[in-house]
């Protein structure tokens, strides 16, 4: 079992993302288990999802990094025994910290056969986050496989390269991919990774 | 210290280890806030989707103006008892509300409004999602639980709509709306709207007027 652990900020795409991830590997024949987590009391992605086609397990109202990290244990339990799936994709909320989700899966005792945090990184709000939150976001993209930099269809090339060079300083060993998970833009590449 | 030379912006795992130890949750961390609202609306049409849309903007527009960039998401859903619906999503003011999915027109339909945010009074978020919803013209009702405590009998009218509060924290302000006594940022706003307003608008306008 792999389990895939999106790591971005607030409205970065993962959600997105995450449908086209598990249409894909729905596609190909692979069972998928979903679980997303949103930080207000009323969750709007699992509707996302179900409007989608897509049964998805919800934690609302907390964060599974933090304040529902037990409830988040609980379900990954379950998960394994009602649904037993190939994939486990989890969705935290856009100010959770995916190195910590990491480690609450790694106590579920689920036993993942590989586990990988792939981070987003909004091009369009690069500058205002970083300029806001910069510590914060480096905390979310540090413990990342790999980065995705979303909405590459939205930003110039100067403002593309820019962002690479700004994470290329902070995190020279990761990937960068820049990508749009609305065109679909280099998805392929994500795909091809993620067989 | 811990061995090596690294600061307090280091990001490495035995610094972040070190902060995880903090008992700060995330959110606190992230200086975020969530707000939800649910409940149901009647008579659901495209019109309707607009009006909701707006209602998400007129709240992105308020992050906008109150944190000084608006940095987070602002979601809701209309769906019928299948499930079934649409989505709309606001990330940006410049891109617009996304909207995603179909819903035919129906006599009742589910809904859910959610803001996450920086920057803002959690409160004061809650009352200008209250407001936006008020002012979109969508006839609605709000599930019991996400009604907060106001100090008028701990009930308080949006247009029609009846909502009881209980918040359960101690979190006191003046909130009359009929009486125009409150105080709060998204209250003052909106009377400076009004103000700014008079003689022309729209017929809630008129009637808010009226009301005052």
């Amino acid at each position: 079992m792999y389990v895939y652990i999106l790591g971005g900020f607030l409205g970065s795409g993962k959600t997105t993302l995450l449908m086209k991830l598990a249409s894909m590997y729905s596609k190909r024949g692979v069972k998928v288990a979903i679980l997303v987590n949103e930080s207000g009391e009323i969750g709007v992605d699992g509707a996302t999802l179900k409007q989608e086609g897509y049964d998805a397990i919800e934690l609302p109202d907390g964060c599974i990094c933090c304040s529902l990290s037990g409830t988040l244990q609980s379900a990954l339990k379950n998960i394994k025994r009602d649904i037993d799936p190939d994939v486990i994709i989890i969705e935290p909320t856009g100010l959770a910290l995916p190195h910590k989700v990491r480690e609450l899966v790694h106590y579920s005792m689920i036993d993942p056969d590989e586990m990988y945090i792939i981070g987003i990184a909004d091009i369009q709000r690069f500058d205002d986050l970083i300029k806001k939150r910069e510590e914060f976001f480096k905390r979310q993209m540090f413990a990342a496989d790999f980065i995705l930099i979303n909405k590459s269809d939205l930003a110039t090339p100067e403002k593309m390269d820019a962002a690479i060079n700004w994470l290329k300083a902070e995190y020279p060993d990761k990937p960068m991919i820049p990508v749009s998970t609305k065109t679909g833009e280099n998805l392929d590449r994500i795909y091809e990774m993620m067989k | 210290m811990k061995g090596h030379n690294h600061d307090g912006n280091c990001h490495c795992k035995e610094c972040e280890g070190e902060r995880d130890s903090g008992e700060k949750t995330s959110i606190e961390e992230a200086g975020g806030v969530a707000v939800g609202l649910t409940g149901h609306i009647h008579g659901y049409n495209a019109d309707v989707a607009a009006r909701l849309s707006n209602a998400l903007l007129a709240t992105g527009k308020w992050v906008g103006d109150e944190s000084g960039s608006f940095l987070g998401h602002i979601k809701a859903a209309v769906f019928d008892s299948d499930g079934k619906g649409i989505t709309l999503n606001l990330t940006d003011m410049d891109n617009g509300v996304e909207h995603h999915g179909t819903l035919s027109p129906c006599e009742r339909a589910d809904f859910t409004f959610m803001s996450a945010v920086l920057d803002v009074d959690s409160h004061k978020l809650e009352h200008v999602m209250l407001d936006a919803l008020e002012d979109s013209g969508i006839d609605y009702h709000l599930e019991e639980h996400h009604h907060h405590n106001h100090d008028n009998g701990g009930h308080h009218e949006h247009g029609g709509h009846h909502h009881s509060h209980d918040h359960g924290h101690e979190h006191h302000h003046e909130h009359d709306h009929k009486d125009n006594v409150c105080h709060c940022k998204a209250c003052e706003d909106r009377k400076d709207k009004d103000t700014e307003g008079a003689g022309k608008g729209s017929l809630l306008d008129r009637i808010r007027r009226r009301k005052k």
